[in-house]
């Protein structure tokens, strides 16, 4: 053996073990250190993050807004028929309760001749009084559909429970009065309807006239502007189609269905579309709180250790690793996750590395679903790396990111930053080496990017 | 790794199972750096308290970058660092006083490893203040070099020059003893 090995080795092998009583009055002085802290009242906005950031959330937030976004145009715009969407909105903001059905499709192809479909088959009960609930279904491989998750919302009792059935997972948090106040106050404008109003409005619609959904007479609405956007994200969209459809009960004059699609060819001229359909509303839906109790957690399920909220630096530069592993550099843009998956077989498509052709061989025998699955788990890293930021951008950190145009061989240029304090910034560089910097330092560093 | 990070997300919310757990979990790691470092059983004991007194104290604002031990044993060594510094005490080895957990199956082995580790020991002492901490960090911490160097401000390169100047006097004073 090499003898600074055997150095090493013979230094490993040294232990020291403080006796019982250095434990006990160590302990004894570090919890009361610790019990003389007051902990700011962080958790409420990382548990909202990790509400908000919830696939199955966000696809119930789609469809409030959705509605939100439906009554929104009837603040500026009559639709010269038998409805006014005025109307629409004055009823909609009548609502205590309601629920609905929905599917959440993706289709692309994830290489030459390997095309995948997932899709979400999801119910959802909104009641301002007792909260949310949302249960939602997979294909099975071996036929049907499965239990994908469920999740429950209480602002009455400040709590929340979410569970994964696929992969026997759970996690169960509090909410605070804060953000339980906010979510009663969001029921019907879930999400950003501000926003999304403005985006709606400069949008060209059209008027489809009457039509028949399930034996009930509707109206009809729709658009195509590409600038019309929901918080599904888009990212991996390059010059987008979109259209979108909203129909009216016109005896309730009520939303009776929504459908959103938006597809794009990718450079190999394969076609990506995400296609999302809310339907089945039920307003003013009879709701009981025992209807809102979440079921016990089934034996076997271990609780979820990777949710969004929780990442942190090591998290982000583990992602950006795994960019390099895959594409060989840094992906231009980080701020939006729900797009990552679709950037990321994007890339993957034309990425040559060592790690891209190792996974696109792998998953040559996979059946679609298969291969969604595979290269999901691979992406996970790069997904986590954009709800970091994503949570920065949340938390108002000021955070910036510069894959478009810094290398991993840049070691002396800022990747990514964000806000530690006041006054200073933590900084990520090229090289994915991290450093923590003042704000005029960061200042001088940044002049030195590319423009 | 992630049992650390979900004690860190613990302890930030002011659990004090998740303080007792981390003390459990890393004390004699921190324990053997700390008393390589100043040779003093009770110096050692002092900077260990400082340590996780200070962080139950950032409890609530705690930010580690790359894992839980890597941030420990960098605490150590600065507590290691200001405490002898402020004692103005020479660092020796008194390793008769100290209690070597390490125990060969074989007392021929007993004995062979036991004069060994202290002389070993006894030539990490010796060692300059900087050297003595890479080879710590590195050979009793698990710290990488990315690490250490972070943790001593200065390159990777600088702290891997350091690393093998103590190999080496390490090298000379052990084959001096003939321990190797």
């Amino acid at each position: 053996m090499r003898t600074s090995k055997h150095i090493e080795q013979l230094a490993g092998n040294i232990h020291f073990r403080p006796d019982e009583k250095t434990d006990e009055r160590i302990l004894a002085q570090a919890e009361a250190a610790l019990g003389k802290r007051t902990f700011p009242d962080t958790k409420p906005e990382k548990m909202r993050i990790i509400i908000m950031r919830n696939p199955i959330i966000r696809i119930a937030v789609a469809a409030v807004v959705v509605i939100a976004c439906v009554i929104g145009l009837s603040l500026w715009r009559a639709t010269g028929s038998g409805i006014t969407l005025a109307d629409v909105l004055a009823r909609v903001e009548q609502v205590k309760s309601f629920s609905c059905k929905g599917s959440f499709t993706m289709n692309g192809q994830i290489a030459p001749g390997k095309p995948y479909q997932f899709e979400t088959l999801f119910s959802i009960v909104l009641s301002q009084e007792y909260g949310y609930k949302s249960k939602a279904e997979t294909q099975d491989p071996n036929g049907g559909t499965m239990a994908f998750g469920e999740i429950y919302v209480s602002p009455q009792k400040k709590t929340f429970i979410q569970i994964k059935h696929t992969s026997k997972k759970y996690v169960r948090g509090g909410l605070d009065d804060a953000e339980a106040q906010q979510y009663q106050k969001e029921f019907s404008h879930y999400g950003n309807p501000g926003a999304l109003l403005k985006e709606i409005m400069a949008c060209k619609y059209e008027n489809l006239g009457r039509s028949t959904i399930d034996g009930f007479g509707v109206e009809g609405f729709r658009t195509t502007d590409p600038n019309c956007k929901l918080p599904l994200g888009w990212s991996a969209f390059k010059d987008p189609q979109i259209d979108v459809k909203v129909w009216i009960d016109v005896k309730t004059r009520l939303p009776i269905r929504f459908e959103y699609l938006i597809s794009s060819l990718n450079q190999r001229g394969n076609t990506l579309s995400q296609r999302f359909v809310v339907h089945d509303f039920e307003w003013d839906v009879p709701v009981t709180a025992a209807e809102f109790e979440p079921p016990p957690v089934p034996d076997g399920y271990a609780v979820l250790d990777n949710l969004p909220g929780m990442e942190d630096e090591e998290t982000a530069i583990q992602g950006l690793k795994r960019c390099i592993e895959f594409f060989g550099n840094y992906i231009d843009t980080v701020g939006d996750d729900a797009g990552a998956l679709g950037a990321v077989v994007s890339a993957l498509e034309k990425s040559e590395t060592p790690a891209a052709l190792r996974l696109k061989e792998e998953i040559k025998g996979l059946t679609g679903e298969e291969t969604f699955k595979r290269v999901s788990d691979a992406g996970k890293p790069i997904l986590r790396l954009m709800w970091f930021y994503v949570g920065l951008v949340q938390q108002k950190k000021d955070p910036a990111y510069y894959g478009k145009t810094v290398t991993p061989k840049d070691a002396d240029k800022v990747l990514m930053r964000w806000k530690v304090s006041d006054s200073e910034y933590r900084v990520i560089f090229g090289d994915l080496h991290a450093e923590t910097v003042t704000a005029d330092a960061l200042a001088e560093l940044e002049k030195l990017l590319p423009e | 790794m992630l049992e650390d990070r979900f004690l860190v997300r613990q302890l930030n919310q002011g659990s004090m199972q998740a303080l007792r757990r981390i003390y459990e979990k890393y004390r004699e790691d921190l324990f053997t750096i700390v008393v390589s470092l100043v040779g003093d059983r009770h110096l050692a004991e002092d900077c260990l308290q400082d340590v996780f007194v200070h962080l139950a104290e950032s409890a609530g604002r705690i930010r580690i970058r790359s894992n839980l031990k890597g941030y420990l044993a960098g605490a150590i060594v600065n507590r290691a660092r200001d405490r002898v510094r402020r004692e103005s005490r020479q660092v020796d080895c008194p390793i008769d006083e100290l209690q070597l957990e390490e125990t060969p199956p074989h007392p021929d082995e007993q004995l062979i490893c036991d004069e060994q580790t202290s002389a070993l020991l006894q030539a990490i002492a010796g060692l300059p203040v900087e050297q003595r901490e890479v080879f710590i960090l590195y050979a009793q911490g698990a710290m990488s070099f990315r690490q250490i160097a972070g943790q001593q401000q200065v390159s990777i390169r600088t702290a891997h020059s350091r690393y093998r100047y103590a190999i080496n006097k390490l090298r000379v004073l052990l084959k001096k003893a003939d321990l190797i």
